[in-house]
């Protein structure tokens, strides 16, 4: 088999459909909706073009995608499908189901704000709604990352350590509709790589019948909880074991976050998502004169690598954090996260929120919040790109 | 504080019973509190309730852990209920039984049993129900609240009931209040039951078949329980496709009866059977032809 091209010309949903063609999935129940639709009209167009078998499931709603994605992923059947914004809303009921029974599924998320009003453009208001459901949830800074994630995802949603289901998170436009150039694996490597999926217990065993999804009182609903959050707690150290394998296999290094220029940092940024390239060429202007500024990437949101994010910053004397979506009537989510990871450090925290529902955030405006970082009173959160 | 711990069936009145003697109470100057712990929600399954009074306001809100008294209305629950769990030293057990006090003291050691045959009082009563008997027993065993109190409470509580039917059921509690109980107790450990923990290694609640705590949901059919004529029987086992427990038992494919330990008396099969050959019978009875029943005999094999 040919190996690809060094890099071809993709959009982020492109990039996403082509890893779940790699992958190879046995099943991906789907509804389309801006801006994931190029994901599944891309993939629908490789299946379709015999170059993968997956069964993808025309389902009715999101609800239904979700209820059959996790339930063929019960059955033996190593599941993905992607979904944005007012889907993700609808079947977030269903999301939390498939954390709790430990379904392994991977989804795409073309991170997209929430109505009203209605907007389909980036933000990550769509994500932070999934935030207490008990998926990991990364965010992709690229259409290449948001194709490597892909493939590290099923490893990590399927480690017997793990066994949670897992959410890449793409910007929507910002990512998924705009062509970069993309470093792909060969689909051998790709297949060797993911291997073949396994569950324990499927319910498609009939010879040894389990029950799956049973009601729980009192005595027993604290305890399977528990072990959701004991099974979150474990992916970062199973995450490190997995990007170093994928490094082996790519060349490509990643871990929980991305630490840019902040060695000696004196003012440091924390986002996720597309934003963070649009720091790193704010934080090389201003290193050209003398700042020193610095960046920290964050790519697994949850579980929340607090311990990790407060030793990185540990040094950093004043750290805004810039998040694409607000907590309606308190701190902005990711903000919130930081603060807590922070607590007791003397390294001085900073509000900030931008981009919301597609707005722009530009280079500009990331200098002129370092400008400023140093000098602001503490006070209440920031907006980037408001006008009022 | 007073705490009362009732245990009955979905449909028997224990919540409602718990709820009368905390208004009897609140008639008599207590402070009062009473709460059921919801289960599965279904006539027959079993029901937990609490009373609670005391001199003072009570402010705490969770389930009686030590109970002064414990009334059990249903004495099929014995064997699948821990109803002497955290019983408060010098408390008491009452259950409403024919069978006596001291044979009942067997299946409860360590502790103090008294033991009312309520269902009997209640029909001489002109009743049907054994809740209200087991009312009046236990605060006439504690001495309070008074029985007056006790019937006003209950018909304020069931506005509703006609004349007739509230002097029935004041029968009934008077009953109960001045009953001679019958008394014994048996060496031994109160039992206490421990929750399951679910297992490390399943994730996602899974439960295998060999590892499931099947509860005994037979306690549930309230009267009634399906009987097949194995003659009309057509063999298509439908009913075994319609079965939500799992209770019908087939040999080879071939349907052989019921599991009566786990038939939770849905009627779905009765429903699903396209020759008659299933229909409801009342328990302890068999069913020889169509409509036609006789007296269970011993050695049944599925009983």
């Amino acid at each position: 088999m040919l190996e690809a091209p060094a890099l071809s010309l993709l959009t982020g949903g492109e990039a996403v459909a082509v890893a779940v063609r790699q992958i190879d999935p046995d099943v991906f129940p789907v509804y389309p909706i801006t801006p994931q639709t190029p994901i599944i009209q891309s993939f629908a167009q490789m299946v379709a073009d015999g170059q993968a078998r997956t069964e993808i499931i025309n389902v009715e709603s999101e609800h239904s995608a979700m209820s059959a994605a996790a339930a063929a992923a019960l059955a033996g059947a190593r599941t993905l499908t992607a979904t944005s914004s007012q889907g993700l809303a609808l079947m977030v009921e269903v999301v939390y189901i498939a954390a709790s029974l430990r379904a392994p599924v991977v989804m795409a998320v073309g991170n997209r704000a929430l109505s009203g009003p209605i907007n389909i453009h980036a933000d990550h208001s769509d994500a932070m709604l999934a935030r207490d459901t008990g998926w990991v949830q990364l965010f992709a800074e690229n259409a290449q990352e948001a194709y490597d994630l892909m493939l590290l995802a099923p490893r990590l949603a399927e480690h017997p350590e793990v066994r949670l289901p897992v959410m890449v998170g793409l910007d929507g436009f910002t990512i998924t509709h705009s062509a970069e150039p993309v470093a792909l694996l060969g689909d051998a490597k790709v297949q060797a790589w993911v291997g073949e999926y396994r569950h324990p217990y499927p319910l498609l065993d009939t010879a040894n019948p389990v029950t799956v999804g049973p009601f729980a009182m009192p005595d027993s609903y604290f305890e399977l909880r528990y072990q959701l959050q004991e099974a979150l707690e474990r992916v970062p150290g199973v995450l490190e074991a997995l990007c170093r394998g994928y490094a082996r296999l790519s060349g490509r290094e990643y871990a929980a976050f991305e630490s840019y220029r902040l060695e000696d940092a004196e003012r440091a940024l924390v986002v996720m998502g597309s934003a963070a390239g649009t720091a790193k060429e704010a934080i090389d202007r201003l290193r050209e004169q003398g700042e020193k500024v610095g960046l920290l990437k964050l790519r697994l949101f949850r579980p929340f690598p607090a311990q990790a994010l407060r030793e990185a910053l540990a040094h950093v004397p004043h750290v805004a954090v810039l998040d694409r979506a607000l907590s309606l009537g308190s701190f902005p989510p990711l903000y919130a996260e930081v603060c807590a990871a922070l607590y007791g450090s003397p390294t001085r925290l900073q509000s900030y929120a931008g981009g919301l529902g597609g707005r722009e955030i530009y280079t500009e405006d990331l200098m002129r919040l370092f400008g400023e970082l140093a000098e602001l009173p503490a006070g209440p959160t920031r907006y980037v790109g408001l006008r009022r | 504080m007073r705490e009362i711990r009732w245990h009955g069936r979905g449909g028997q009145g224990a919540k409602s019973m718990s709820q009368v003697l905390a208004e009897a109470w609140l008639r008599q100057g207590r402070w009062v509190q009473a709460f059921p712990e919801y289960g599965p929600e279904r006539s027959g399954a079993p029901v937990t309730a609490y009373t609670r009074a005391d001199a003072r306001p009570i402010r705490i809100h969770h389930a009686v852990r030590n109970p002064d008294a414990v009334v059990v209305l249903d004495p099929s629950l014995l064997g699948e209920v821990p109803v002497t769990a955290g019983l408060r030293p010098g408390g008491f057990v009452l259950v409403n039984s024919p069978e006596s006090a001291s044979s009942l003291a067997e299946r409860l050691p360590g502790v103090r049993v008294l033991r009312v045959d309520g269902s009997a009082l209640a029909r001489t009563a002109g009743g049907n129900y054994a809740n209200v008997v087991l009312l009046g027993a236990v605060a006439g065993v504690l001495g309070e609240p008074a029985l007056e109190a006790l019937q006003q409470a209950f018909a304020a509580t069931f506005a509703k009931l006609s004349p007739e039917a509230v002097a029935v059921n004041f029968k009934a509690l008077e009953a109960g209040y001045r009953a001679a109980l019958e008394e014994a107790e048996r060496p031994g450990p109160g039992a206490v039951q421990a929750a399951p923990t679910p297992r490390e290694d399943l994730p996602g609640a899974v439960v295998l078949a060999q590892d499931a705590p099947h509860p005994r949901t037979g306690g549930w059919r309230t009267g009634l329980k399906p009987a097949v004529r194995l003659e009309a029987c057509v063999n298509c086992l439908l009913c075994w496709v319609y079965c939500p427990d799992a209770a019908i038992l087939t040999e080879n494919q071939a349907f052989v009866g019921f599991d009566y330990q786990h038939c939770k008396g849905c009627e779905l099969c009765v429903k699903a059977c396209p020759t008659a050959a299933i229909e409801m019978v009342p328990e302890g009875l068999e069913l020889v032809g169509q409509g036609q029943l006789t007296p269970r005999t011993q050695g049944g094999r599925h009983a």
